[in-house]
């Protein structure tokens, strides 16, 4: 179905459009500002910081921080590649599990419903906390310095569930689904070939925050990981910010221990781990956008 | 589009199979505890010494590089001398609370863990639930070496309901005491007789005129962790209980409502109004000394040695006195300790490694310092660092016996003989080996915790009017429970000196 | 019976493999809240250890109850909760609209990609810039304040200004990610209703008002319920980093978290621990059983269950 350029009745008007381009570009820069901060102070010298405090224009520049992170994790390159690893395989498995299972329970017929429903609320509002999660992961599982131990744990959640059931719900008609049944299609194919392809801005928002679900990750990765060659970036970034918070109060508790905290580096290596972490997320970012945001343009424009 | 479906379907499928099969065959595992082929099988009796066993050890501290290849060293020297290998864990400083938790909780095997505060493997808590292994015979029968080189006042500390539960690591300054430090410079410049000053009053001149003459220094410089309460114990941390130092009768008191407390507060109020103390105190998160900050009082626990180190985190030349006499208390013999686990089935030789960390030189300093000729080398007995000594940087003071650790270059040669002096010179606490129940009181410790954490950093920073905020505060320890805590305790105490 | 499950096999087995999951990574850990129930103590394995510890009923819950202090805690918790659930339901939804309705769609894509940063940056990050900006000497705020001849105020200590700011910084934070739900939900409006409009010559406003707005509604209603069974929970590194851990405000920044964990830290007890966990899932239960009801009785399509 082809249409013309647009109706202009379609469109809000010139007005309005001036005003939420002033609204969001204030919101744009509340947003961008801290983080353009941490990138100049992860580039800052150190001592510039400890005398004047945060500046945008530092006294002096340095890249300190990054050597030190560099220097300390000798395996960063290694830590990236578990990352990404844990990442593409996670999200895969996770998007498979959730539009699965959330399509299911989007589906109004379908008589078992209800008992699906509440197999993933309840799981929604009680947890088992660190140890029951430890006891079944680490000794029943056995995923102890697995790298699964980092992808399985994460591939569900009942929020995504829920959030892409209510996707399928506003853009999959049942006319659709009931035409496909009529048509002698099993339930997975109708899933596959018709489903799936008009869910992708759905399957897009949840894969963006399994993706960074698992990039952001650090916990399993303490919990479960003893093996240097397996640690994730985030962990192993969250680490020396952890590092220096700790030592810094035993320290200053406890004379002996100084020996250990000398040293350490503090705001600029914080800073700098944040933008090794994010900088790298950020890159994959747009092409999750292009699903939900490059939709809207497609239907703007043209069917 | 067709084909990534069919793929992501592959993965879910495979995910399935995977879970299966884990679910069957680990099975089994849960029953006999958990062990799936990290240790050998001889679980059958503790007698089978033809078989090496592995010890695994949890320990505090970044994991180094070289981990692995000192391990294999160490283990190497092990099975020679008591038939058997050493698992070394480190867990990050600031993640090990967490996951010896989770680890001691759901039951996982391992044979020795470090203990130390609440959230550093809990010493009494884990004690008390039943997670370490009473060692008395044990020491008695494999540890004699430990015996015969730790301080005795430490077995009378780490005793919880008649039995030992720990051994210290931390030996060499069992009773650090408290220091005052100021920056060279100044002393020499203006000729102050730093141990001339135990008090805040005393120091009062001096501030006075620095303020004056010296306006880029910051003058005191406290934190959120900042308190004082010279002359008084506490019984339970952040539970204002307390009792006077050196007093018989045991009686428990509230610190703040101590003549000597509302005085220390006042002064400092003063301080603060005079603008000697930093303005951001009391939201000040703790922190090491920071290179370069220009400070001239702080207070930290101190002992031989510990001027060099401060000179070298501040960047300046600083010396320090020391305002308290070294003291032994029943926590200070509980900062840094080594347990086995009660659900260990090589206590025996858990104890026989313990043992060596705490007599054999060698097995000693290879934990502490990696292997030497790679990681460290000895110039006239002291240790002097090679390039690869990065890759194996372990804490110290959580490893065992450290009056076996060589020196390093830099530390003075006498430096045994002044910690064995303060040592030996060290008061013991009228209150040393009592360990408070907490199970009765804990709904009041929970409630006064946070009360505590509410007012504590305003009023011992000066940042706020005495008078009024004091007044609060007690109100809402008593609302909280203070009372029911200070005779409960005084009670536990009673009993505790009556069977003594 | 039988006849019914065969009919439906082909949709249960689509389940099949999220259902282990739950099983596997949800249900198997409950087994960790028995545990707040009990005076738990170390004999052996796990199992063992659990079933020989004594049961102790609510024992381990009553530190949450001890005291006035603990009835603020709970009144912050569920205030803050009420107030950030509506701003996060209505204010990215406004905005993922005016996103949506953008005359220029690259501005529309550069937006929205800025307004996402601050999910990245943690609460500890955060916590520095808030303080860059006000603390009492250096802060840019007071500087501010002093040059133009006002009285610096000192932030940390005053508490009345908290409630606003911790919910601002909360709005802040996850508005992007809030915003992303919304757009991928309206690019997946059927596009016929629009054209349908624009053919009757329904005003853009209209559209907005008669076809986009109700076709979020169940999602909003889910939205709402999910974030409501999390009521009696709150964001540790908002009330405990981003304020300082300062005594002063307590007041307005103790909650049910900060207060679970200033104990732990100084008793370590994980009875305690995952007896404030269950308390959290119990009142989320309640709440989210409630609302769901009322979202029933207006819109039975809208519920979740």
């Amino acid at each position: 179905m082809k249409r013309q350029k647009s109706y202009s009745y379609m469109d809000i008007s010139k007005g309005s459009n001036v005003l939420f381009n002033v609204i969001l570009i204030v919101l744009s820069i509340l947003a961008v500002i801290p983080f353009i901060f941490v990138v100049i102070i992860s580039l800052s010298d150190e001592a510039s910081i400890v005398s004047k405090g945060y500046s945008f224009v530092p006294e002096s520049w340095s890249s300190h921080a990054y050597e030190y992170i560099f220097k300390n994790g000798a395996d960063i390159l290694n830590s990236y590649g578990i990352s990404v690893i844990v990442t593409v395989v996670g999200v895969l498995i996770g998007l498979a599990l959730i539009a699965t299972y959330a399509y299911v329970i989007s589906r109004q017929t379908y008589p078992y419903r209800k008992f699906f429903t509440l197999v993933a609320l309840i799981p929604m509002l009680f947890g088992g906390g660190l140890v029951g999660n430890y006891l079944v992961v680490a000794r029943l599982l056995n995923l102890k310095n697995s790298i699964w131990a980092l992808i399985l744990p994460l591939a569900m959640s009942p929020f995504y569930v829920f959030v892409l059931k209510s996707f399928y719900r506003t853009s999959i008609p049942d006319a659709i689904i009931e035409s496909a049944k009529i048509d002698g299609a099993s339930e997975l194919r109708t899933f596959v070939s018709i489903v799936l392809p008009i869910s992708k801005a759905g399957l897009a928002t949840i894969g963006l925050f399994l993706t960074l679900g698992y990039w952001n990750d650090w916990y399993n990765a303490m919990l479960y990981i003893d093996e240097q060659s397996l640690i994730p970036i985030q962990y192993m970034l969250i680490r020396i910010e952890n590092n220096i918070n700790f030592l810094a109060q035993l320290g200053s508790q406890q004379g002996i221990v100084s020996e250990v905290t000398r040293n350490l580096p503090s705001e600029t290596v914080r800073m700098a781990i944040v933008v090794l972490t994010v900088a790298p997320i950020a890159c994959v970012y747009p092409f999750f956008q292009k699903y939900f945001v490059g939709g809207l343009t497609l239907g703007a424009v043209k069917e | 589009m067709g084909k990534k479906l069919i793929s992501l379907l592959l993965a879910a499928l495979l995910c399935v199979s995977l879970f299966a099969g884990c679910s069957n065959t680990k099975n089994d595992d849960v029953k006999d505890d958990g062990q799936n082929g990290t240790k050998t099988e001889d679980s059958k009796g503790s007698d089978s010494a033809e078989e090496a066993v592995e010890l695994v050890y949890y320990t505090i501290g970044t994991p180094p590089a070289d981990l692995d290849k000192v391990t294999a060293k160490l283990s190497e020297m092990t099975m020679e001398k008591i038939n058997a290998k050493v698992k070394l864990v480190f867990i990050d400083w600031g993640d090990y609370g967490s996951k010896i938790t989770a680890i001691i909780n759901s039951g996982e095997e391992y044979d020795i863990a470090f203990a130390a505060g609440p959230d550093q493997g809990n010493f009494l808590g884990n004690s008390k639930k039943g997670a370490f292994a009473p060692l008395d015979e044990l020491l008695e029968e494999y540890g004699q070496g430990i015996l015969e080189v730790v301080h005795p006042a430490f077995w009378e500390g780490l005793t919880i309901d008649g039995k030992i539960y720990g051994i210290p690591t931390k030996g060499m300054d069992i009773a650090a005491p408290n220091c005052w430090m100021y920056p060279k410079e100044l002393v020499d410049k203006y000729d102050i007789d730093i141990d001339s000053i135990k008090t805040f009053e005393d120091l009062e001149p001096w501030l006075e005129k620095l303020s004056k003459e010296e306006p880029e220094w910051q003058l005191m410089d406290l934190d959120q962790d900042s308190h004082f309460a010279p002359g008084y114990e506490y019984l339970i941390d952040s539970v204002p209980a307390v009792i006077a130092k050196g007093d018989d009768s045991l009686t428990v008191k509230n610190l703040y409502e101590e003549d000597s407390t509302v005085e220390l507060l006042n002064t400092l109020r003063k301080y603060y109004k005079a603008g000697y103390i930093n303005q951001d105190a009391a939201i000040k998160p703790p922190s090491g000394l920071v290179k370069g900050e220009k400070v001239f009082w702080k207070q930290a626990q101190g002992g031989p040695g510990a001027d060099n180190i401060w000179s070298k985190d501040r960047g300046y030349p600083i010396i320090s006195s020391q305002v308290e006499e070294a003291y032994i208390s029943t926590s200070s013999t509980r900062e840094a300790v080594v347990c086995i686990s009660s659900n260990s089935k090589h206590k025996e030789k858990a104890m026989e490694f313990l043992n060596l960390l705490n007599t054999d030189s060698d097995v000693r300093n290879t934990l502490g310092y990696g292997i030497e000729g790679e990681h460290y080398e000895l110039v006239d007995g002291k240790v002097r660092f090679l390039e690869a000594s990065s890759n194996y940087a372990v804490p110290n003071y959580s490893l065992g016996n450290l009056s076996l650790v060589y020196l390093k270059e830099d530390d003075p040669d006498d430096l045994r003989e002044q910690v064995d002096k303060i040592n030996e010179s060290a008061v013991e606490s009228t209150m040393l080996g009592f360990t408070p129940d907490l199970e009765p009181i804990k709904n009041e410790i929970a409630a006064i915790t946070n009360v505590n954490k509410e007012f504590r950093p305003a009023l011992m920073t000066g940042s706020v009017d005495i008078e009024e905020n004091l007044a609060k505060f007690n109100a809402k320890l008593k609302e909280a429970g203070l009372d029911k805590v200070i005779e409960t305790l005084q009670s536990q105490l009673n009993e505790w000196k009556a069977n003594k | 019976m039988w006849t019914r499950f065969k009919k439906n096999f082909g949709l249960t087995a689509i389940a099949l493999p999220g259902l282990i999951w739950f099983i596997l990574f949800s249900y198997l850990p409950l087994i960790g809240i028995v545990i707040a129930f009990k005076d738990y103590k170390i004999s052996g394995g796990f199992f063992e250890s659990l079933l020989s510890s004594k049961w102790v009923g609510f024992d381990n819950f009553k530190f949450m109850f001890a005291t006035n202090d603990a009835r603020i805690m709970v009144r912050n918790t569920l205030l803050y909760n009420m107030l950030f659930i509506v701003i996060n339901i209505v204010v990215p939804l406004f905005i993922a609209i005016m996103i949506s309705e953008l005359l220029n769609k690259r501005g529309a894509k550069a937006y929205q990609t800025m307004i996402f940063f601050p999910y990245f940056l943690s609460w500890v990050v955060i916590s520095y810039f808030v303080w860059a900006f006000l603390s009492p000497d250096k802060g840019l705020v007071n500087r501010l304040l002093v040059a133009m001849g006002a009285d610096g105020i000192s932030w940390y200590s005053e508490k009345k200004y908290w409630p606003f700011l911790l919910t601002f910084f909360n709005t802040w934070k996850n508005l992007g990610y809030n915003i992303v739900i919304y757009l991928a939900a309206i690019v997946g409006i059927d596009k016929t209703y629009y054209e349908a409009a624009s053919l009757d010559g329904a005003s853009k406003w209209q559209q907005i008002k008669h076809i986009t707005l109700p076709q979020l509604r169940s999602l909003v209603a889910v939205l709402f319920l999910l974030a409501i069974g999390k009521v009696f929970n709150s964001d540790f590194g908002l009330f405990y980093q981003v304020p300082r851990n300062s005594g002063a405000l307590f007041p307005v920044t103790q909650t049910v978290d900060t207060y679970v964990y200033r104990t732990f830290r100084v008793i370590g007890d994980i009875g305690m621990s995952s007896a404030a966990a269950a308390l959290q899932s119990i009142v989320g239960l309640v709440f989210i059983l409630v609302a769901n009801y009322i979202i029933r009785k207006i819109d039975r399509e809208s519920a979740l269950f």
